[in-house]
C-alpha cells in the first residue's frame, strides 16, 4: 500500500467523521486504562490479604511451638508424647479441647507436625475440614522434637494451615 | 449580476453514502433524499460527541472519587489491622509475662485520615472482630478484621462481676467456676456476653490483657484463656 494513496486522496470519506473516531479512540483508551487500573488494584488487594493471612498463620505457628503443654524436657523442645496426646482426642480429650479453646472459633485451621526425615507425622485438627473450593494459607516454624523416652531429639517443623473462603 | 435567462446547469444532488444505501431499503421522504445540507448527519455526530464526552467526564469524576474513597478505606484498614494485630500479639504471648499486657494508643494513626474523619471514627470491639467506621458524605466507610484469639470486651472487674452473677464464682484460681468438661456453660455464656459491641474512645488508651478463667470439675482445675480489651 502506497502512502501517496492517502495523501493524494481528496475524496474526504473519513474527514467528516474525524471527531467521532477520535472520541471512540479516547473511549477505548479510557476503558483499557480503567481496566488495567482496577486489575492492578484487585491484585494488590488480594496480595495484601494473602500477606495478612500469612502473618496470622506465622503467629499461630509460633504460638503453638511455645505452647506449654507441648514442651518437652527443656523449654523450646516439643515433646512427641504430648503431640501424640493432643493429636488424638480420644486419648486426652481435655488437652485437645484446651489446645483449640484459646483460638477464635471463626478461624478454621489445623496443625501438622513432622520430623524432617519424615519418620513421624502428626495432624492436630479440631474437626475434619474440607479445602475444596477454598484457599489455604500455610506457615511453618522449625522446631526440635523430642522422640520417645530415650530423649532422642530430631529437627522438624510445625505447620499451621488456615483455610479461607476463596477470594473473589 | 446574474442574468435571469442564464441556464443553471443541473448539478447532481449529493446524498450521503449511508443515506443512499438506506434509500434502497427504506422508503425515505423525498425532501430528505434531496437535502444535501447534511444537518441530520451533523446533529447526530455532535450529539454522539456530547454524550460520549459527558460519559467520559462522569467516569473520570467517579474514578477520582473512587480513589479518594480507596485512600480513606486504606487508612481505615491500616488502623483496624493494627488494633487487631495488637490484640492477637497479646493472645499469642505466654500468660503471666510482660507481653501479655499491652496499652494501645490511637495517636499514631491520626495522620492516616483527615482530622474531620478522625473525629468521626467509630471503633468497636466484640468477641469476634474489630470494626472501624465513619460517615463520609452520607456514606458509611467500614473496615473489620476478625480476631485470632477469644476476646472479651470487658475489664477484669466487669468480667469477674459477670461470672460471679452467673456462676457464683469469679473464675480466679482461688474461686474457680464449677463446670464439667467441655465447659460449654462457661464458654457459651461468655460468647453471648461478648457478642455485644463495645465502643472505644479514641482519646483514651486501650488496655489489652490476657486473662485466664479457671474452671474445675471437682477433681482438677483447668484454665480457659481469654483476651480482655477495655478502657
Amino acid at each position: 500500500m502506497n502512502i501517496s494513496s492517502f495523501t493524494s486522496d481528496e475524496r474526504a470519506l473519513l474527514e467528516p467523521n474525524n471527531d467521532i473516531m477520535t472520541t471512540a479512540l479516547v473511549v477505548v483508551g479510557f476503558v483499557v486504562f480503567a481496566s488495567i487500573l482496577s486489575n492492578t488494584y484487585f491484585a494488590f488487594s488480594d496480595n495484601s490479604k494473602a500477606l495478612e493471612n500469612y502473618e496470622q498463620a506465622v503467629m499461630i505457628a509460633a504460638d503453638i511451638a511455645s505452647y506449654p503443654p507441648l514442651q518437652g524436657s527443656r523449654p523450646g523442645i516439643i515433646c512427641a508424647k504430648a503431640l501424640d496426646n493432643i493429636a488424638n482426642p480420644l486419648i486426652e480429650p481435655q488437652e485437645h479441647y484446651l489446645f483449640f479453646q484459646r483460638f477464635s472459633p471463626n478461624i478454621e485451621f489445623y496443625v501438622e507436625a513432622s520430623t524432617d526425615d519424615g519418620s513421624h507425622q502428626w495432624t492436630i485438627e479440631q474437626r475434619p475440614y474440607s479445602c475444596e473450593g477454598r484457599n489455604v494459607i500455610a506457615a511453618s516454624v522449625p522446631v526440635v522434637i523430642e522422640l520417645g523416652s530415650n530423649a532422642r531429639c530430631v529437627t522438624g517443623t510445625i505447620t499451621v494451615k488456615i483455610i479461607y473462603q476463596r477470594w473473589k | 449580476m446574474k442574468n435571469q435567462n442564464e441556464v443553471v446547469p443541473d448539478v447532481p444532488k449529493r446524498i450521503h453514502p449511508s443515506l443512499s444505501k438506506a434509500c434502497g431499503q427504506v422508503k425515505v421522504p423525498k425532501n430528505l433524499q434531496e437535502d444535501s445540507n447534511a444537518w441530520a448527519d451533523l446533529i447526530l455526530s455532535k450529539t454522539a460527541l456530547i454524550v460520549a464526552s459527558a460519559i467520559i467526564l462522569v467516569a473520570l469524576y467517579n474514578l477520582a472519587t473512587l480513589h479518594a474513597d480507596i485512600s480513606k478505606k486504606d487508612g481505615l484498614d491500616t488502623l483496624t489491622f493494627d488494633i487487631a494485630s495488637n490484640i492477637d500479639s497479646v493472645g499469642s504471648s505466654p500468660s503471666g509475662t510482660a507481653y501479655a499486657v499491652k496499652d494501645y494508643s490511637f495517636d499514631a494513626y491520626s495522620g492516616l485520615l483527615t482530622p474531620e474523619d478522625y473525629k468521626k471514627l467509630n471503633i468497636s470491639v466484640t468477641g469476634e472482630y474489630v470494626a472501624c467506621t465513619f460517615q463520609d458524605n452520607g456514606r458509611n466507610i467500614n473496615s473489620a478484621r476478625s480476631l485470632s484469639y477469644r476476646t472479651l470486651p470487658f475489664s477484669p472487674a466487669e468480667l469477674e462481676n459477670l461470672l460471679t452473677i452467673e456462676f457464683a464464682a469469679n473464675g480466679t484460681v482461688v474461686y474457680p467456676i464449677s463446670s464439667l468438661f467441655p465447659y460449654t456453660d462457661v464458654t457459651e455464656f461468655l460468647a453471648v456476653a461478648s457478642a455485644k459491641e463495645s465502643h472505644l474512645n479514641i482519646d483514651e488508651k486501650v488496655h489489652i490483657k490476657k486473662r485466664s478463667i479457671f474452671v474445675t470439675d471437682a477433681s482438677e482445675v483447668r484454665e480457659l484463656e481469654y483476651i480482655l480489651v477495655y478502657q
